[in-house]
């Protein structure tokens, strides 16, 4: 059994890029983000799997970077609220679409919701407002009062569905 | 005025324009406390007391500080030689506190009050050598209570100051005897709102980084109030204050919660500057829920004398305020309880009214301000007050408030606190939220309201309609702090700089905590100087580079910082107009700037473009007479007004399920008055978010301590906070009634949300539950409660005690010293 200090190697493509790095068994997936690739957008409000601000994907699902360890990420892909936008500075249609009704205030959240909504409507573009408020029930804003997000989700999913029919 | 309307205007000012804030925190660029590391940085971790009240025995640090990676443990001992002291004493006549210092010294008053730093090469091993810390805690009798904690003879917080109470007033004006003998009705509740906290996303932290060298203090920090910071640690620290340099960029929520000197925040810097290093702290959630300012600890009794028509003659309270162990810097723990004394008459005629405070010294967590500081209990206290009467009487709720409201021939109006409502719409706003609302404004009382808690009660729900009208302080002056010695002032600086390209770079005093203040002054600036909107850039929050602002808290900053940005687009628009007159040769009176050019009246195609002028402002001063006034930057500033109120009204429907006893808001509606309204997209972005926590006080959230002072909500598995399915879409309306007092018209807007909620939600349940004889008196209101009222009243009682507080009494509260 490896020491919780002594690092372990770790290979996994971020945002499309591959990445390598030694980290200790225990370090976090979200710090291991924040810390080790500098990818700050990942935001920690709990630590312990409640609030949902470090939503990322884990081979495509939504995970909690906090309760997974960058060691569980070997080998997988990971995309992060900074790869949703590709490279450029123009925003993904769900940012834009956040941006437009203000779905945000603070922003520590964001992360988090734009993780966990992208994944929502892409297994399920029919969402309607109510399953939109279910599905994002695992995720905690305490600014908005989750009507402006759950605006922004449902016109983003209205228009996926178009795209996709 | 509907603001859906109100998309397009002449202006910048009333567009429901999209903040500037949000794309690059929607990229994952933002900038919060924990996204700068600087250089050779460590990392700091905190032993907290996990008992509430004992005398500090023993501590040793000495195996905590052999532990690999560990750089340094300090104990009060070697803080306290480099730090002060501080209590948060504005002065109010009596007001007391025990010394805070960085590190328990002695003794430990709560739960999680900091005892020994420890600082290391990561987080993680400095959380492990914590554990090494060894803590010999001699326990002392813990004050849960606060009745029991100013009873004679109890145990003292703190010694030295030989009483637990931290203040007693009474408030009011008129002859409230006599209004009570002569009352056709009286009618009295007692109730009480339960401790929560802010809650703020991003926890508290600090990166503080110093320089032995220059001896300056650089710190990073999640807080409302830069300056007050850096004039603040300056003292504590003994240093030059040009020498502290405070930085906040995005602030992850802060509702109140973030403009105070907090312990581990000073023990950070501290640690800093006895090691020569950045040092970095990261509150977790745990110790968010144990340190971070607490608040809404207060319980009421409060009466009140009617006419035969439901005419106000006279109103009583007496309230006891838990304000915890120590009295926070600068604000106070008396703030929230003196705002529930005086706020409690409201938006309504009260003519005698006496307010009995006490604030009682516990062994919980500070109580400081959170997000409408005293308005929730105090409106919650008025408005049951008024749905208990209506009942007594046979009036329609709203039939009784119209009867008792503030009309217009009556503005501006004194109220019997001495507040001054200087102008509103409080009639008119209760009438646009019932025709929103849907019942017959004039009609018979609730006729279709009938009809829905029929229809409810077939599908096994109670269904109620709560109403709450207020006024909210907002934008306060300096007689509410710095008068009384805090380092809080009204005054704020905005500096605008034209550069040479015709860009316009605004530097706001004040910095924003999430709510979109960069944008408001943007708007605000854009109109004034008369240069379109996407060429201004906003900075705040770095007290190296801003001019000084005294802070967003209170619903001041679209009012105040709105006002100073204002102020000095004035006078650069002047400057450019007399450069323009200069050099197209034309009297400055005649020329007119809209969107970035300079028009001569009358001569459409006379045209100079605000660039074209900047450019000779800075680089081509030889075509300008020396005399003139070249510098486009300018500081203006702005002190606000003594206070503007706001007001509107709320409603609430829920329906409560009877065998789970669970209230489920249903319909939410409010009318606003915050009068000019800047960026109505905001203001409801304002109003939703303070709903949702007025919700969550009144259904949700409570710190529960046990009778050992130990808190049992610790995590957000346990602290519950409401989510996207347990709040509906809210309806808003807006009513515009401008202040005559402030600069731009504009009141705050903040707060309003969290102010009403409460009493909307808890009128909503005690309307449904009165259809079976029932009510609650406690938020949260919980299952178990609704539950129990419900049986209690079917004549059921339960055998386990009820979970409520104790309450205090009329005439029954000696002075305890």
């Amino acid at each position: 059994m490896r020491d919780a200090t002594e690092p372990a190697p770790v290979s996994l493509t971020v945002n499309g890029r591959p990445e390598t790095a030694r980290v200790t068994p225990r370090t976090t997936l979200a710090d291991f983000l924040r810390h080790e690739l500098g990818l700050t957008g990942t935001h920690l409000g709990c630590e312990q799997g409640v609030c949902g601000a470090c939503t990322v994907r884990l081979d495509g699902r939504p995970v909690r970077g906090c309760l997974t360890l960058a060691v569980q990420a070997d080998g997988a892909t990971v995309e992060t609220v900074e790869g949703l936008a590709g490279d450029g500075s123009a925003l993904h249609p769900l940012q834009e679409k956040f941006w437009r009704h203000q779905a945000l205030q603070c922003g520590f959240c964001t992360p988090g919701f734009l993780i966990a909504a992208v994944t929502a409507v892409e297994e399920n573009p029919g969402l309607s407002r109510d399953e939109v408020r279910e599905r994002l029930s695992g995720n905690i804003c305490r600014c908005t009062g989750y009507q402006s997000i759950v605006d922004a989700v449902a016109e983003y999913a209205a228009e996926s569905r178009e795209v996709g029919a | 005025m509907n603001s859906a309307k109100k998309d397009l205007t002449e202006g910048w000012v009333g567009r429901r324009v999209k903040r500037v804030e949000d794309p690059h925190i929607l990229l994952g660029r933002g900038r919060y406390t924990d996204d700068a590391t600087p250089t050779r940085c460590l990392h700091a971790a905190f032993v907290r007391s996990p008992v509430a009240h004992a005398v500090i025995s023993a501590l040793d640090t000495a195996e905590a500080r052999r532990a690999t990676g560990v750089v340094a443990v300090f104990t009060a001992d070697e803080l306290n030689r480099i730090c002060g002291s501080w209590k948060g004493l504005l002065d109010w006549p009596g007001l007391a506190s025990g010394d805070q210092r960085p590190l328990a010294t002695g003794k430990v008053c709560y739960v999680g009050e900091p005892v020994a730093i420890v600082v290391a090469r990561s987080r993680a091993i400095a959380e492990d050598a914590a554990e090494l810390v060894s803590v010999d805690y001699t326990e002392l009798a813990p004050l849960v209570d606060p009745l029991v904690a100013l009873e004679p003879g109890s145990t003292l917080v703190h010694d030295e100051l030989g009483s637990n109470l931290a203040f007693e007033a009474t408030f009011g004006t008129g002859d409230v005897a006599a209004a009570f003998a002569g009352a056709a009705e009286i009618v009295e509740v007692g109730l009480s709102t339960a401790r929560h906290t802010a809650v703020a996303m991003e926890p508290r932290g600090a990166v503080a980084e110093f320089d032995p060298a220059s001896r300056s203090l650089t710190a990073r920090l999640s807080t409302q109030a830069p300056h007050m910071l850096q004039s603040t640690y300056a003292e504590l620290l003994g240093l030059r204050e040009s020498n502290v340099r405070i930085i906040t960029d995005e602030v992850g929520g802060a509702f109140g919660m973030k403009a105070h000197v907090y312990p581990d925040e000073v023990a950070t810097c501290a640690a800093s500057i006895l090691l020569g290093r950045p040092v970095k702290w990261i509150s977790d959630r745990i110790e968010s829920l144990q340190s971070d300012t607490q608040a809404r600890d207060e319980r009421i009794t409060a009466a009140v004398a009617l006419a035969a028509d439901g005419t106000i003659l006279g109103l009583r309270s007496e309230i006891d305020s838990d304000g915890g162990a120590y009295s926070v810097y600068p604000r106070s723990a008396v703030t929230e309880g003196i705002q529930v004394a005086t706020i409690m008459p409201g938006p309504y005629r009260v003519p005698a009214y006496r307010g009995h405070l006490r604030v009682a010294i516990t062994n919980k967590a500070p109580l400081a301000v959170y997000r409408g500081v005293g308005h929730p209990p105090a409106i919650l206290a008025m408005e049951a007050l008024l749905d208990e009467s209506a009942r007594r009487l046979g009036l329609d709720p709203a039939e009784i408030r119209r009867r008792n409201l503030i009309r217009p021939a009556e503005l501006p109006y004194t109220s019997v606190t001495g507040h001054v409502y200087d102008s509103g719409s409080h009639q008119e706003s209760l009438e646009k939220l019932l025709a929103m609302l849907g019942s017959p404004v004039d009609g018979p009382a609730g006729s279709a309201l009938a009809e829905r808690k029929a229809q409810a009660r077939a599908r096994g729900r109670l269904l109620g309609v709560g109403l709450a009208c207020f006024v909210e302080v907002t934008a306060p002056g300096v007689a509410f702090y710095g008068a009384r010695g805090a380092p809080i002032t009204a005054h704020d600086q905005v500096e605008i700089r034209v550069e040479p390209d015709g860009s316009v770079t605004v530097l706001l005093g004040t910095p924003g905590q999430g709510q979109g203040l960069h944008t408001t002054a943007a708007q605000v600036v854009a109109d004034q100087l008369g240069v379109p909107f996407e060429t201004i850039s906003v900075i705040s929050g770095d007290t190296r580079v801003v001019p000084h602002g005294t802070g967003v808290w209170a619903s001041r900053s679209a009012v105040v910082s709105g006002g100073a940005a204002a102020s000095a687009a004035r006078e650069v628009r002047q400057r450019i107009l007399t450069i323009a007159g200069h050099l197209l040769e034309a009297d400055p009176a005649d020329l007119e700037i809209k969107d970035g050019s300079v028009r001569v009246g009358g001569a459409p195609h006379v045209e100079l473009s605000v660039a074209e002028i900047a450019e000779i402002a800075h680089w081509r001063t030889n075509r300008l007479p020396p005399e003139l006034r070249i510098g486009l930057s300018v500081v203006g500033e702005y002190s606000g007004p003594n206070v503007t109120f706001n007001n509107g009204a709320h409603a609430a429907v829920v329906e409560i399920d009877e065998d789970s006893g669970l209230v489920h808001v249903v319909d939410y509606l409010c009318v606003e008055d915050c009068g000019v309204l800047i960026n109505p997209d905001i203001v409801d972005g304002q109003i939703r978010g303070g709903v949702a926590q007025g919700i969550g006080g009144a259904l949700y959230e409570r710190l529960y301590y046990d009778e050992t002072g130990q808190l049992l909500t610790s995590t957000l598995l346990d602290y519950l906070l409401p989510t996207g399915p347990e709040l509906p879409d809210l309806r808003i309306a807006h009513l515009e009634t401008p202040s005559p007092n402030t600069m731009l018209g504009v009141k705050g807007a903040g707060e309003a949300g969290a102010a009403g909620a409460p009493a909307a939600v808890h009128n909503a349940v005690n309307d449904a539950l009165s259809q079976v004889g029932a009510r609650v008196w406690h938020q949260p209101i919980t299952p178990e409660r609704v539950l129990r009222a419900i049986d209690e009243a079917a004549g059921q009682d339960w055998p386990e005690p009820p979970d409520i507080p104790s309450l205090p009494r009329f005439g029954s509260n000696a002075t305890v010293r």
